[in-house]
C-alpha cells in the first residue's frame, strides 16, 4: 500500500522539473527551492534504503546486515540534519519535524513509547505507528531499538517483535519523506509566488543556527547556566551527536547558502555572502575534526576544547546571519514557536 | 462634551497628544487613548491580577493549616478546592511572564514543571519517569534528612520555605521543583497513576496524620513540608504584588513605566504572542498531544489542566481587552491595547478582537468536555493515542491561536513596535 503511493510520487518528481525559468539569473527563492527539492529527495531515498535494509536484516539477521542497517539507518538520519533547517511549508503539517526526530526528549518519551510496543503481544504495522505518539515514529525511536543498553548489544533486536516494530517504523518514516518530498514540489508554486518566504527562509536558517548553538551543543555541554548533562544531547544513545552537527552545517551549504549568495548579490552585499561561506566552511573543518559523540567529550579536556571551538564558531556564523546579514536584508523576525520556555 | 473633558484642560491634552506617535489628530480628543495610558494600565492589570493571585494563595494556606490541624477527607478536599481557585487568578497572570523579566525570573519558585517528584516525595517506582540525567529525581525530601545531588550532601532536616526556594534546580535540573504550585499540588493529590484513563491521583488523607495513622511513613516530615511550601508561596505572590504596586518607589512599576511607551507596548505584545505560541500551544498543547505524553500535561496530579490552559488563554484577552475580572466578581477596566489599536487600524483590531473570542470558545469546549456531567475527557484523555475527538478538541485551539499570534505581530508592526524578540536590545532588526 505504502510502496504504491510512492511510486505515484516518483512520476510526479520527474515531471516537477525546474519551476521557472528567470533568464540568466535564477531569483533566490529559486534556487532555495531546487535546492531543498534535492535535499528532501535524498532523505526519502536514504529513508527508502533504511527500510530495505531493516526488511533485509529482520529476515535473517546477522552481523553484516546489521552493520548495513546501522549504516542505512545513519544515512537517513543525516539525510534529515541537512533539510532540518527548513522549519516552514510541508514540513509543519501534521508535525513531521517532530514525527522524524522528536527531540529534545528530557523524559525518555521514546524509551517508554518503544518499551510499550516491546511489551505488546503483537508488534503493530506502519499504520499503528501512524497513529501513535510522534516519540516512537523517527530516527530516535530506530536509534533505541539499534543501541539502547536495555537491547543487549542488540541481541534483542533478532527477536520477531521487536523487529517488526522497528520494519513498522523504517516504512512510516519512507512513507513521511516521500510525502515530504512530493508536498514540496507541489508547494513550489505558492513558495515562488509569495515574497514573504524570503523572509521565513531566512529566519528558518537563523533559527536553526540557534538551535544549534543553544539546544544541541550549549545545553548538553553546560555551557547554559545549568550544568553538563549528556542526555540533553541528540544521538546520545549512538554517540552520533557531532556527526549530525556537521550533517547540519552541510546542509545549509547546499540547501540555503547558494539561494542566500544570490539574495545578498541582488543586494549589493556580496561581501558578506562571501564571510558567511568562509565561517561555514571553518565551522564545518572544525566539525569534522571532532569526534562524532559529545558524551565522551564531556570527560575529556582536550575533547571539550574542540566542541568549545565548534560551539564559539557556530556562535560567529549565527551572528553572522542573525544580525549582520539580517540588519543589512532588513529582516524583521516575528514569534517562533522556540519562544517560551 | 463629556464630563471627564471638564477636568483636563484642553490644551494639556492638545499638548499631550503632540507626545504621542500614535494618537491621531483627526480623532475627537475625548476618544483618544496614548500609549502612555495603555502601558499604565497594563501595569495596574498586573497588580489587581498577582494581588488577587495572593488572596487566594493566602486562603490556600489556611486551608492547608486547617487540613494539618485536623487531617480528614473534608479538609482536604477543602484544601484542594482552594488550590483549584488559586490557579485561576495565577494562570491569567502567566501573560505578564514573557517580556517582564521580574516575572520570568521569579516564576520558577512558582509554576516550574513539569516536575521530577520523587524529588519531594514517595513516588510508585514503576510509572515514574523522571528526567534523563537528574541525580535528584529520586531524593525523596520527605523521607530523608540528607539528600545527595550532583555530588554534594546536602542538610535537609529542617523543611523551611528557605530551604526550599533554595532546593529549586538543585544540581542544575529545571525538573527539581521542590516549591511552587506543582509541588503543592502534588503533596495534596499524589501521583497520577491512572495514565490515559479516568481519574487523578488520590492521596490518602492519612499520608497527613500522626502517630500509627500515618500512611507511607514520614508523616511529620511530609507536614512539615507542605505547611512551608504553602507559606513560600505566600511570601513569593506579596513580593510581585509589590513589584507592580503603585505609589511605590524603586519597583518594577516605576522602571516600567520609565521605559519608553514603544517599550512599553512591546513587553505587552511579547508577552501576549510567546503565550499564545511558543508556550501554550507549543508546549502545553501540541507537546502532549502529538507525542501522546501525559508526562507534559500542565496540572497533572489534579487533572486542572483544562482550567490552567482556559485561563492563560484569558489572561491574553485581558491585556487586549484591558479588563480583568476579579476573584470577587468586581471588573478592573481601562484604556485598552485595543483602543489603541483600532484608532491605527479598526479592521486588524477588530480581528484581534475576534481572534481571541474564538481562541477562548476553543479553550472552553476543552474545559466543558473535561468538566462534563457525563463521562467527562480530562485532558490527559483528550491526548490518549487514537483519540480523535480528543485530539480534534486539542488541535482547534492550536489553530486559534497560531491565528491570534499572527494579527499579534501585525498589530505590533501598525503601533511601530519593530522588534519583538526578548534579547536583542542593541541591534538592528
Amino acid at each position: 500500500m505504502a510502496a504504491f503511493r510512492r511510486l505515484g510520487l516518483l512520476a510526479c518528481t520527474l515531471l516537477a522539473a525546474p519551476l521557472s525559468f528567470a533568464a540568466d539569473t535564477p531569483a533566490p527563492r529559486d534556487i532555495w527551492h531546487g535546492a531543498m527539492a534535492m535535499q528532501y529527495a535524498e532523505l526519502s531515498d536514504a529513508s527508502e534504503r533504511l527500510e530495505a535494509s531493516a526488511a533485509r536484516f529482520c529476515q535473517a539477521p546477522d552481523e553484516s546486515l546489521r552493520q548495513r542497517l546501522e549504516n542505512d539507518w545513519l544515512s537517513a538520519y543525516q539525510a534529515w540534519q541537512a533539510v532540518r533547517f527548513i522549519q516552514f511549508g510541508p514540513v509543519e503539517q501534521n508535525s513531521r519535524g517532530w514525527q522524524l526526530q522528536f527531540w529534545p526528549d528530557r523524559k525518555n518519551l521514546v524509551g517508554r513509547k518503544v518499551n510499550g510496543w516491546l511489551k505488546a503481544p503483537a508488534a503493530p504495522d506502519a499504520q499503528a505507528i501512524a497513529r501513535d505518539s510522534v516519540a516512537i515514529q523517527g530516527f530516535p525511536a530506530l536509534e533505541y531499538l539499534l543501541y539502547d543498553d536495555a537491547m543487549e548489544d542488540g541481541r534483542a533486536l533478532s527477536d520477531p517483535n521487536a523487529c517488526a516494530l522497528m520494519q513498522a517504523i523504517t516504512t512510516h518514516l519512507a512513507d513521511t519523506t516521500s510525502a515530504l518530498h512530493r508536498d514540496w514540489q507541489a508547494f513550489g508554486e505558492h513558495y515562488l509566488d509569495m515574497s514573504d518566504y524570503t523572509e521565513t527562509t531566512l529566519a528558518s536558517a537563523i533559527q536553526a543556527l540557534e538551535q544549534l548553538e543553544d539546544k544541541r551543543l550549549g545545553e548538553p555541554m553546560g555551557l547554559k547556566g545549568a550544568p553538563a548533562n549528556g542526555y540533553l544531547a541528540e544521538a546520545w544513545r549512538s554517540e552520533q551527536s557531532v556527526r549530525l552537527v556537521a550533517s547540519s552545517l552541510e546542509g545549509l551549504r547546499t540547501g540555503f547558502l547558494p539561494g542566500l549568495t544570490a539574495l545578498l548579490r541582488e543586494a549589493d552585499a556580496l561581501p558578506l555572502a562571501e564571510a558567511f561561506r568562509d565561517q561555514l566552511d571553518k565551522t564545518l573543518a572544525q566539525a569534522s575534526e571532532q569526534p562524532s559523540g559529545l558524551v565522551p567529550a564531556l570527560e575529556y579536556e582536550e575533547a571539550f576544547r574542540g566542541l568549545q571551538s565548534l560551539y564559539l564558531d557556530i556562535s560567529q556564523l549565527r551572528h553572522l546571519l542573525g544580525n549582520e546579514i539580517a540588519a543589512e536584508l532588513g529582516l524583521m523576525r516575528g514569534f517562533n514557536s522556540s519562544d517560551g520556555d | 462634551m463629556p464630563a471627564i473633558m471638564l477636568r483636563r484642560p484642553l490644551a494639556a491634552i492638545v499638548a499631550l497628544s503632540a507626545l504621542m506617535p500614535f494618537a491621531s489628530v483627526a480623532t475627537a480628543a475625548d476618544d483618544t487613548v496614548s500609549a502612555d495610558a495603555v502601558v499604565h494600565h497594563y501595569a495596574d492589570l498586573a497588580h489587581a491580577n498577582y494581588a488577587d493571585a495572593l488572596n487566594a494563595a493566602e486562603v490556600l494556606n489556611e486551608r492547608i493549616d486547617e487540613l494539618l490541624a485536623n487531617p480528614t477527607a473534608e479538609t482536604l478536599d477543602a484544601a484542594k478546592q482552594a488550590w483549584l481557585q488559586a490557579r485561576i487568578p495565577y494562570q491569567q497572570s502567566e501573560v505578564f511572564r514573557f517580556g517582564n523579566a521580574v516575572v520570568d525570573d521569579w516564576e520558577g519558585q512558582l509554576n516550574a514543571w513539569p516536575l521530577d517528584e520523587g524529588m519531594i516525595d514517595y513516588v510508585e517506582g514503576d510509572d515514574y519517569q523522571h528526567e534523563l540525567g537528574n541525580e535528584g529525581a529520586t531524593a525523596n525530601i520527605v523521607a530523608n534528612e540528607q539528600i545527595e545531588v550532583g555530588g554534594e550532601s546536602l542538610d535537609v532536616s529542617e523543611i523551611t520555605p528557605e530551604l526550599l526556594a533554595d532546593l529549586n534546580e538543585v544540581g542544575g535540573s529545571e525538573a527539581n521543583v521542590a516549591s511552587g504550585y506543582h509541588a503543592i499540588e502534588f503533596l495534596l493529590w499524589g501521583q497520577d497513576l491512572n495514565g490515559f484513563e479516568a481519574g487523578s491521583g488520590e492521596r490518602p488523607v492519612s499520608d497527613y496524620q500522626t502517630g500509627d495513622d500515618c500512611t507511607h511513613g514520614n508523616c511529620d516530615r511530609r507536614r512539615s513540608y507542605l505547611d512551608a511550601v504553602s507559606d513560600l508561596l505566600v511570601d513569593d505572590l506579596e513580593w510581585m504584588v509589590a513589584q507592580w504596586a503603585p505609589e511605590a518607589e524603586d519597583n518594577y512599576r516605576q522602571s516600567l513605566l520609565a521605559e519608553s511607551d514603544q517599550e512599553g507596548l512591546r513587553r505587552m505584545l511579547f508577552g501576549m504572542g510567546s503565550l499564545s505560541l511558543g508556550e501554550l500551544a507549543g508546549e502545553r498543547l501540541k507537546v502532549a498531544l502529538e507525542a501522546n505524553s501525559f508526562e507534559d500535561e500542565h496540572d497533572c496530579f489534579s487533572d486542572n489542566t483544562h482550567n490552567s490552559h482556559y485561563y492563560n488563554g484569558q489572561g491574553i484577552q485581558n491585556i487586549y481587552t484591558g479588563t480583568y475580572q476579579r476573584l470577587d466578581g468586581s471588573v478592573v477596566e481601562g484604556p485598552s491595547l485595543q483602543d489603541l489599536l483600532a484608532q491605527q487600524d479598526e479592521a486588524l483590531a477588530d480581528n484581534l478582537s475576534e481572534q481571541l473570542d474564538a481562541t477562548m470558545a476553543r479553550l472552553d469546549a476543552i474545559k466543558q468536555a473535561a468538566e462534563a456531567e457525563s463521562s467527562p475527557m480530562a485532558f490527559d484523555m483528550m491526548i490518549a493515542p487514537g483519540n480523535e475527538q480528543g485530539s480534534e478538541l486539542i488541535n482547534e485551539a492550536i489553530l486559534t491561536l497560531v491565528a491570534q499570534t499572527g494579527s499579534i505581530e501585525q498589530a505590533a508592526g501598525e503601533l511601530g513596535v519593530t522588534s519583538l524578540q526578548p534579547d536583542d536590545a542593541g541591534h538592528r532588526f
